[in-house]
Order: C-alpha cells, then sequence, then structure tokens
C-alpha cells in the first residue's frame, strides 16, 4: 500500500514537473530555405544553441518552398518567430511599414558588430527591421575555371583592364563549324542585375532617386549596360543562346563568370573536380584603376523576427547566439556566404576558406546605395528584361533604358503611394 | 394524398443527393471564385480597397499581360493540333491492329500519367547542349538548336514538348470514338470503290467530329492554364517569350506578393477561358452536327 502510494505521488510529481519543465521551455520556431549547406550549417547551430540554453526549443522548419510561402504567410499574418530569408523578399513589406522594427538595444549590438554596408538592405527611416547575416556579393571577384584557361595558353589575371579581360576570354572562347558557340569565355548571366548595378556605381551613377524613381537612364547607365551588351554583342564571349551559366560554367562550357561564393562552395562540394581561380574585376573603361571596384548590395540574407517572436526572449538569444564571430566564421565557410560580423572576418575559417578569401578584400568597396528599397522581384525582373534585351541584341542601349525607366517607375509608384 | 406523400419523399430524395454535390460546388467552386472576385477589388500590400484599379492596371496599363495572352494563344495554337491531329491517325493506326494493341496504348498513355513536373525535368536535360535532341541533330549533320533558351524557339519547344506527353489521351478517345462508328458504313465506301483516304475525310472524320470537338474544348482549357513546364523549364524566359497568363499570376501572387493583382488576373482568365468555349461548342454546333 506504503509502495503504491509512493509510486503515485513519484509519477504525479514527475507529471507535474515534466509539465512544469514543458511550459518552461520556450519554444522558437524558425523558418530557412532547405538547401544543403544552409540546413547542415544551421542544424549543427541549433543543436548547440538548445546544449546551451536547455529552456529553448528551437523548432526549425526547412522549407524549398520559402520565397513562395514567404508573402502568402506575411500577409497572413502567421510567419514563424524566425524566417531566415533573402532581404529582396521582403522590400515592399519594408515600405508598407507592417514589418515590426528591431529593439533599439539589438540594433546597437548590430550597429557595433557588423559591417556597416550590411545594415542598408534592412533599414528604413534609420530604423532596423532584421537582422542581416551574409551578403550576396556577386559581382567584383572573376571567377575561372583554371584548366580551360590553361589549355589555351592564357592568364586571366594578365589583364589590367575590362578590355583586356574580354581580349583573353575572347581567346578563351570556342565555337564549331557553323559559328555557334561552344564554349564561353566568359558568362554574366546568373548574376547579371547585380552586375550591372555594381557597373553603374563603378561608373559614378546611382539606380534610383529619393523618390524612388529609375535614376540610371543617363550617361553612366547608357555606359554600364554598354558594357554589358558588348560582352554579347561586341566582344562575343558569351551567348544567351549557348547555356546559361551555372549549368555551363558545371559542364566545363564556360571559362569564367561573376557569380559570388556562394556558388564557389557548391563547386567544391558537387564538382570537386573543377578548380576554380580566382581574380579581382579589372576596371571597366573611364574607369581609373585607383578607383575602387564599388560593388552593390543589392540584398543581405537576414533574420527576420516576426511580431510573436519579437516578444520570446529565446529568439533573441539565438540571434545572439548565431552573431558571435566563430559562427559566423563557421556559418561562411560552411554556407559559402560572406558574412556581416566584422570580427568573423578575421578568423581562419574565413581567411583560409579558398572561396571566402578572395571576397573579404572587395569587402571594403561594399556600398548599399539607396538599391534595396525598390529592388523588389518584379523590378529586378524588369531590370533582367533591359539587360538580357540589349544582350540579345534585341533592343538598343537607349531603348532598353527607357522602356526599363517607365515599367519599373510604375511598379515603385506602388510603394511610395 | 398519396401523390403529395410520394412527391414529398421524391423531394426529399433528390435533395439527399443534391446535398453533397452542392456542398462540393459550394465550397470548392462558388466560395473560392466568389473570394477571388473579392480579392480582385484590394490592394492588400496597403490594406486597401481600390475597385477596379487592379482590372485596370491587368487590361490598360501591364504590358506582360497582353503579352502573356498572345504566349497563351500561341501556345494553344500549336499544342491543340498537335495532339489531336496525330493522336486521330495513331488511334485510326492502333485500330486496325490486332497484335500487341494493348501494349501500343500504354506506351502512348504512359507519358500521360507521369507527372508533369517530372517529365519537364526530363526535358530540361533533352534540351540543353548536351542533351539528346542536340546530338541527334549534330549526328545528322545539323545545327545545334538552343530551343528553350531561344526567345524564337522556347514556347514552339514546350508546346510540342506537352502535346507529346498528351497525345496518348487523345489516341484513347478517339479510339473509343472509332469503335462506335458501324462497320456496315466502311463495307458501303468498300463496295463504292473508296479509297482508304476518302473513307477516312468522308466516313471518319465526320463521324468523328463531336469527339474532336470535345477534344478542342477540353485541351484549350488546359493549355490555357498550361504552368507546371513554364514554371520547371523556362520561368517565362527567354525575354517573357514564354510567360503565359497562369504564369503570370502566379508571378503576381507569389514573386510579387500581389494578392488582390493576381486575383483580378484569374477573373479575366475565367472570363477568356469562358469565351473561347462558348465560342467552340457554337461553331460546333452550327457546323458539325451529322
Amino acid at each position: 500500500m506504503k509502495f503504491r502510494t509512493l509510486s503515485a505521488a513519484a509519477v504525479l510529481l514527475f507529471g507535474l514537473g515534466g509539465s512544469a519543465f514543458a511550459q518552461a521551455q520556450e519554444k522558437v520556431t524558425f523558418m530557412a530555405f532547405d538547401v544543403v549547406n544552409f540546413r547542415g550549417a544551421l542544424e549543427e547551430f541549433i543543436t548547440e544553441f538548445e546544449a546551451e540554453n536547455p529552456d529553448v526549443d528551437i523548432v526549425a522548419n526547412f522549407t524549398p518552398q520559402l520565397f513562395n510561402q514567404f508573402l502568402p504567410l506575411l500577409q497572413a499574418g502567421n510567419l514563424d518567430d524566425i524566417t531566415f530569408i533573402s532581404s529582396a523578399a521582403f522590400v515592399p513589406f519594408l515600405a508598407s511599414g507592417r514589418l515590426t522594427p528591431v529593439p533599439d538595444d539589438f540594433t546597437a549590438k548590430l550597429k557595433e558588430d557588423l559591417y556597416p554596408a550590411s545594415l542598408g538592405p534592412v533599414s528604413r527611416d534609420g530604423k532596423v527591421y532584421a537582422v542581416p547575416y551574409n551578403y550576396y556579393p556577386s559581382s567584383g571577384v572573376i571567377m575561372y575555371n583554371e584548366q580551360l584557361w590553361t589549355d589555351a595558353g592564357i592568364d586571366p589575371s594578365q589583364a589590367k583592364t575590362w578590355e583586356e579581360f574580354m581580349q583573353l576570354a575572347q581567346g578563351v572562347t570556342k565555337h564549331d563549324a557553323s559559328g555557334k558557340m561552344t564554349q564561353a569565355g566568359f558568362s554574366a548571366q546568373q548574376e547579371q542585375h547585380t552586375i550591372f548595378l555594381a557597373w553603374l556605381l563603378q561608373m559614378g551613377g546611382t539606380a534610383f532617386d529619393e523618390n524612388g524613381k529609375v535614376a540610371f537612364n543617363d550617361d553612366a547607365g547608357k555606359a554600364a549596360l554598354q558594357q554589358y551588351a558588348d560582352i554579347f554583342q561586341k566582344w562575343k564571349v558569351d551567348d544567351y543562346e549557348f547555356s546559361d551559366t551555372i549549368t555551363g560554367f558545371n559542364q566545363g562550357q564556360i571559362a569564367a563568370t561573376m557569380v559570388g561564393p556562394w556558388y564557389d562552395s557548391i563547386l567544391a562540394k558537387d564538382h570537386p573536380d573543377i578548380h576554380v581561380g580566382h581574380v579581382a574585376q579589372p576596371p571597366l573603361p573611364g574607369v581609373s584603376a585607383d578607383q575602387p571596384d564599388y560593388w552593390a548590395i543589392k540584398e543581405v540574407w537576414a533574420h527576420l523576427v516576426s511580431a510573436d517572436g519579437a516578444k520570446k526572449d529565446g529568439t533573441w538569444r539565438f540571434l545572439e547566439f548565431l552573431l558571435r564571430p566563430e559562427i559566423a566564421a563557421r556559418w561562411s565557410a560552411f554556407s559559402g556566404e560572406m558574412p556581416t560580423v566584422s570580427k568573423a572576418l578575421a578568423l581562419p575559417e574565413v581567411t583560409d576558406t579558398v572561396y571566402i578569401a578572395p571576397y573579404v578584400d572587395a569587402l571594403k568597396y561594399a556600398v548599399t546605395d539607396n538599391l534595396t528599397e525598390y529592388l523588389s522581384s518584379d523590378v529586378l525582373k524588369e531590370m533582367d528584361k533591359m539587360l538580357e534585351s540589349v544582350g540579345r541584341g534585341q533592343a538598343t542601349v537607349d531603348d532598353a533604358l527607357t522602356n526599363a525607366e517607365v515599367e519599373i517607375n510604375r511598379l515603385t509608384a506602388r510603394m511610395e503611394r | 394524398m398519396a401523390q403529395s406523400k410520394l412527391n414529398r419523399a421524391q423531394s426529399r430524395f433528390v435533395w439527399m443527393s443534391l446535398t453533397p454535390i452542392l456542398i462540393y460546388l459550394v465550397t470548392f467552386v462558388f466560395y473560392p471564385f466568389a473570394t477571388s472576385v473579392y480579392y480582385s477589388l484590394w490592394d492588400f500590400f496597403w490594406d486597401e480597397f481600390v475597385g477596379l484599379a487592379n482590372y485596370k492596371e491587368a487590361i490598360f496599363e501591364d504590358s506582360a499581360v497582353p503579352e502573356a495572352l498572345k504566349n497563351t494563344l500561341i501556345y494553344a495554337a500549336i499544342r491543340i493540333p498537335a495532339t489531336i491531329i496525330p493522336g486521330f491517325f495513331i488511334a485510326l493506326a492502333l485500330n486496325r491492329i490486332l497484335v500487341g494493341r494493348g501494349f501500343m496504348i500504354f506506351g502512348f498513355f504512359a507519358p500521360y500519367i507521369t507527372s508533369m513536373v517530372a517529365y519537364s525535368a526530363i526535358f530540361l536535360y533533352m534540351f540543353s547542349n548536351l542533351g539528346l535532341f542536340n546530338v541527334v541533330l549534330q549526328a545528322l549533320g545539323l545545327p545545334a538548336q538552343p530551343f528553350i533558351r531561344s526567345v524564337d524557339e522556347a514556347l514552339p519547344s514546350l508546346a510540342l514538348m506537352d502535346a507529346f506527353k498528351n497525345v496518348g489521351f487523345d489516341v484513347l478517345i478517339f479510339m473509343a470514338a472509332l469503335q462506335n462508328i458501324p462497320r456496315s458504313l466502311y463495307d458501303a465506301t468498300s463496295i463504292d470503290g473508296a479509297s482508304p483516304w476518302q473513307t477516312t475525310w468522308f466516313v471518319t472524320i465526320p463521324l468523328v467530329a463531336p469527339t474532336i470537338l470535345f477534344l478542342v474544348v477540353i485541351i484549350s482549357i488546359w493549355t490555357i492554364q498550361v504552368f507546371e513546364p513554364i514554371y520547371v523549364l523556362t520561368q517565362g524566359g527567354p525575354l517573357g517569350s514564354t510567360r503565359t497568363v497562369v504564369y503570370k499570376i502566379w508571378e503576381a501572387a507569389f514573386s510579387a506578393g500581389r494578392v488582390g493583382y493576381a486575383a483580378a488576373l484569374s477573373v479575366l482568365l475565367f472570363l477568356i477561358v469562358g469565351v473561347i468555349s462558348i465560342v467552340q461548342l457554337r461553331i460546333g454546333r452550327t457546323k458539325w452536327e451529322y
């Protein structure tokens, strides 16, 4: 009898204790993109964080449909506590004022710890709306297939100007008997709008005025767009009808490109047989060799905190954990993304990773400009259309710029109502 | 009195039979449609009632909409005859084959029951520079083609791929129609000395005309709503040359986050499909009645 009473009491106590523990353990939901280089690193970090913080349970939801799910979830008010997503995805909602700014004390920490240009894409009117975690540096550094250049007996680092680089790239470009391209010397298609924006800055231009109207239909814009068209029309080292950048580079049909370290990391894992070299982008015509190779921060990947998530202590503790320099550096090495945490840039995980290190030097030239408030996906599509139409020779530079100006101004006007 | 009780019982039976269908229609047809119409009058970005502004933008301002409509109609114009004509002749041939017919029907029907996403993914490789089509072309001494990377070739490539996938459906429907044609009509044409071509043209085709009309209507409705191959293979490119109306709706809703605008486009698409279907049915009724 006594034993049974004691057992019942023990069960009751255990039950109560268990439920009390369960109540004390704060659940923080976390949604992120389901790609191998993201998921692997983030799952590892979550395990480490929970070991350090047993009172917080991070419930991760990895989805390959992140971008398609994000906007409907946001509109329905059903976002997870934290969503790790590209800043481009929530640009329209920054403008709408529906997002809650990051608390002041956390903003102060971000301003202290992060590289300054990373805050631009998630800020508006002096307020920070998300926690930037990595850059998206798609220009500034040319990556090339060492084998293809060696086979052609050409060293891409010999080019001192962009025109010289294009001439060298012509030597690596191949055609069949009918004149069809079989190997591209340089492909710009994958990140065409990022490259255009970077070149616009390098030419002394800017993308938008303070009212969100297109400001690149000017001499700088024409010069940048002409350089882009020349890749296809003058130098003929790339062809839209030949191959897309990623497939072509993977298949050894594209000799050089500017994509970014994320692609380097995937190549290192999936195509270890392709040896990739890196050279800085030489200066464009009319740009002094002394002028920095500005590259445009059109977006960062950032942790977006929902209104419910902002009320949870566990949310901010988890984000603080992720922003530790050693965690950010490991994130960088694993994912191939450039960390936003300044101190992480000096750690061996970053400096010793062959596909991250070349971009660290370029980082000092990163410019947010006033791009990101207006670069929604439909605006980027119009920009891509402009670039592709001149690349394919279906529009003149002047016509393409004018058409893009009309369409983009129509789209940005909605956000400025 | 007995009559009245019977009517009540009949009435109850009718209502009981109709109730599940009504629930289905209300839940999955009328309610979503009414919601779409309601959403189409809003801009959710600003949580603002905008009346017909989304329709005005779609019809008069957004240049991508008429382009998408044109692409959709071109796609349908290629896709519909590209399944119906081969489907008819394949069915005609299979109708005369006695050995291995089931196997051959399965061969034509297998792509139809394959997932469009999986099927498109396979064609992604077949259309590439090193893909099957270019390997064959080059083996024949012909120049390689860009297919889905060309502004001119992308839409026809997708429409023909779609047609090849679905030809088995047409074959099956035509075979059912051909088996309903009385044998005596063929015997009579044979006695009259008609050639096989004359028999096909003057007997078979008129008798399967209602089937052709059915296929034209149903395939028109399907092709006007084409989405998966565009999503998997071209994302509307190159240069918007494969952006169809449904892909444009998807872009508006999920890429640009403009649910109200996407709803307005959906309502317009519904009207277009409705008008095309009515026109097709009227044409069929007046000309092809036999």
